[in-house]
């Protein structure tokens, strides 16, 4: 598949501190590209530079096989952003706030009717057409801006963040609304340090740190990448050091760890696990309340890659 | 037009900005007005109080003086011939507001500084220059010569001769400054402007930049959108001044349209350039525009109409950038001289200030591109 963006060797400091360190990044039409990190890992800074809103020290950024740059207008007419933070006006309501952003790309007025009046409906502002930017929820302001970036139909949206402090409600209509536009056709940079949202949406993955790519693939990829293949947790009804001492004689298990009445058991593989562990409590007779079992998250990759929480 | 439009709608949408230069204009009219409207009553002009002490006879002098001290409406000054050490008493018993010694030159003494004051410089400077040329010419030009004096004759019928204004008013000169602090208002809506059209003043200005318009665009349909909101509000209060508080204005109201329109203009670009140049938050940009245009207005004469005159006289340099100063001396000049000269040097000075800022705020606008957002 095509590139639509390239990004070679970018690197941007700030004064001492390296926000884009050699960062380099590939993303193919069609696809949601999920740019996972920390908070501060660089994910803005990147999304700014890649815009050219921000200087950048080495490095180039191609989108759609031309550099990008200040006046490269029809670049931008390709491109919709929706920030981290909102950015509508207040004196203006929910129809006027689009309908001035979308006039920015689209001139002609029946067109941009037209795209308005699907931009409301793609967020569920349709209710809320003349109500003032304060006169919102949280969740319905962040639909606004969503609908502020996407009105006229870029075939490029980089999405910043956009369910930072958004309830359960609105996430649900912003990430269905970010699938429709990809099946649409538009290609979709989406940042965030919610990994549940990246796993959910994006068909691949890169993760950031402190400015460099530390790794990319699909979300199965990634997650073999790591030594975890399984993780289970049993709940007993008391200590048992019998069942530890059984279980650290398994060279599949990473580690065996006793937190109470809970017991994390960390193994290198995801095949015939529980098989194993049922026998080892039938033989030793151990009661337990209950038992489960989770695949390695992107946390845990993040967490064995850098030796941090994603969250940190 | 689709951004001008809205911008034009942010704009006159904006209360706070609406407020500064529509509103807060009008109330402080109107407390001026109480404040003065006692005072004009007890107070009508005082022709200014001029001793002469001739060393030397100077005919020119003396019909000149005599002229501007008959007893009319347009009396511009009261004049007496004394000696020089009966001069000193009364100007220090402030019953003089100056006095001149004539010899081979002209010297003129004053205590204080103030409009009779002006007046009284302005009527020696005046003739001083007039015969000054005379001479000159006369050694080189004979016709030029009598042209001039023929000129000079015609303009001595109506030298000084005030703009169909029955008295003159000492206190239209604290309305003028109010004119010239809201052509400064016009800095919120330049303030306005340059935090939406900047990346790095505001998410919408974040916007804006990543979209397809070019940035000259919106700077331009920004400007004249707060030119014509700015425009509008001055409007609003010269006929407020005019037809509700019957300030004299001298019947020139071309030229103080004129006038006001490139005030607003400078306005705007003061704020503009404020908006450019610093980093802080709007709320500390607009504080310091009101603040910056309040000291302006003070310097212009808006509290202490004096002030005004001393600047004239001791740093007339802090005049001439001043563009509150510029706006209520034009005003000033249209009301009080028959001719334009002056009203032409405050237009043009404010032109050229309002098209400087213009090319600063320009150069600033110019890095499309970002340190830091």
């Amino acid at each position: 598949m095509e590139n639509v963006l390239e990004i070679k060797n970018l690197t941007k400091r700030y004064g001492q501190l390296v926000a884009l360190n050699h960062f380099d990044l590939n993303v193919k039409q069609g696809e949601i590209l999920g740019l996972l990190g920390p908070n501060g890992s660089g994910k803005s800074t990147c999304i700014h530079t890649i815009l050219s809103l921000l200087h950048f020290d080495e490095g180039s950024i191609c989108i759609f096989g031309k550099e990008m740059t200040p006046s490269a207008y029809d670049l931008k007419e390709k491109i919709g952003v929706v920030f981290q933070e909102v950015a509508v006006f207040e004196e203006l309501n929910v129809y006027e706030n689009i309908d001035y952003f979308c006039g920015l790309y689209i001139k002609d007025k029946k067109l941009r009717k037209q795209y308005n009046e699907e931009a409301i409906a793609l967020v569920g502002l349709k209710d809320y057409q003349k109500f003032k930017p304060k006169q919102l929820s949280g969740g319905l302001l962040r639909r606004l801006n969503i609908a502020c970036g996407i009105a006229h139909k870029p075939s490029l949206i980089f999405l910043d963040e956009p369910t930072v402090a958004v309830d359960p409600q609105s996430r649900h209509h912003i990430l269905e609304g970010i699938k429709t536009l990809n099946h649409q056709g538009a290609t979709i940079v989406y940042t965030s340090h919610y990994m549940e949202e990246v796993e959910l949406i994006c068909h691949r993955i890169v993760i950031m740190d402190k400015g460099k790519v530390i790794a990319q693939g699909t979300n199965d990829e990634l997650k073999n990448m790591i030594q975890l293949g399984e993780k289970m947790t049993i709940i007993v009804e008391k200590e048992e050091n019998q069942l530890i001492h059984e279980l650290k004689k398994n060279q599949d298990i990473i580690h065996v760890e006793q937190q109470n009445n809970e017991i994390h058991i960390a193994y290198r593989t995801h095949d015939n696990n529980l098989e194993g562990l049922m026998k080892i409590l039938t033989k030793e007779n151990i009661r337990y309340h209950s038992l489960y079992t989770e695949r390695p998250t992107l946390n845990d990759v993040f967490l064995e890659l850098t030796g941090k929480e994603l969250r940190d | 037009m689709h951004t001008f439009l809205y911008q034009l709608k942010l704009l006159l949408r904006d209360k706070t900005t609406i407020f500064w230069t529509m509103i807060f204009p009008l109330i402080l009219a109107t407390f001026f007005h109480l404040a003065f409207s006692q005072l004009n009553s007890n107070e009508a002009f005082e022709p200014a109080k001029l001793a002469v002490i001739e060393q030397k006879e100077n005919q020119g002098l003396q019909t000149l003086l005599q002229e501007l001290s008959q007893d009319n409406d347009d009396q511009l000054l009261d004049v007496q011939y004394v000696s020089l050490k009966e001069a000193q008493t009364l100007l220090l018993d402030e019953k003089i507001d100056g006095y001149v010694i004539v010899n081979d030159s002209l010297k003129l003494v004053f205590q204080d500084n103030g409009i009779a004051q002006t007046i009284i410089q302005s009527v020696i400077d005046s003739y001083l220059q007039t015969t000054h040329a005379m001479t000159s010419i006369s050694q080189i030009d004979y016709q030029g010569f009598l042209s001039l004096v023929q000129e000079k004759i015609n303009m001595d019928t109506n030298y000084f001769q005030s703009q169909n204004i029955s008295s003159l008013d000492t206190t239209v000169v604290y309305f003028y400054t109010l004119i010239g602090m809201n052509c400064m208002y016009g800095g919120f809506f330049g303030l306005k402007i340059s935090s939406l059209t900047e990346a790095n003043l505001s998410r919408q200005g974040t916007r804006m930049n990543i979209s397809p318009t070019s940035k000259w665009q919106m700077i331009l349909t920004g400007t004249i959108a707060g030119f014509l909101c700015q425009y509008a509000s001055m409007i609003i209060l010269l006929l407020y001044l005019y037809f509700g508080l019957h300030v004299a204005f001298g019947n020139m109201l071309s030229y103080i349209l004129l006038l006001t329109a490139i005030g607003t203009y400078v306005g705007i670009t003061i704020g503009n350039l404020i908006g450019n140049i610093f980093r802080f938050h709007e709320n500390i940009k607009t504080s310091i525009l009101t603040a910056s245009s309040l000291f302006l207005s003070f310097l212009s004469g808006m509290m202490i109409v004096d002030l005004k005159y001393i600047i004239q006289e001791y740093i007339p340099v802090l005049g001439y950038i001043n563009p509150v100063n510029l706006i209520t001396d034009a005003l000033y000049a249209l009301y009080y001289y028959p001719t334009f000269d002056r009203f032409y040097v405050n237009v043009i000075i404010l032109l050229v200030m309002g098209l400087l800022l213009s090319v600063i705020s320009i150069l600033l606008s110019r890095r499309k591109k970002y340190d830091s957002l």
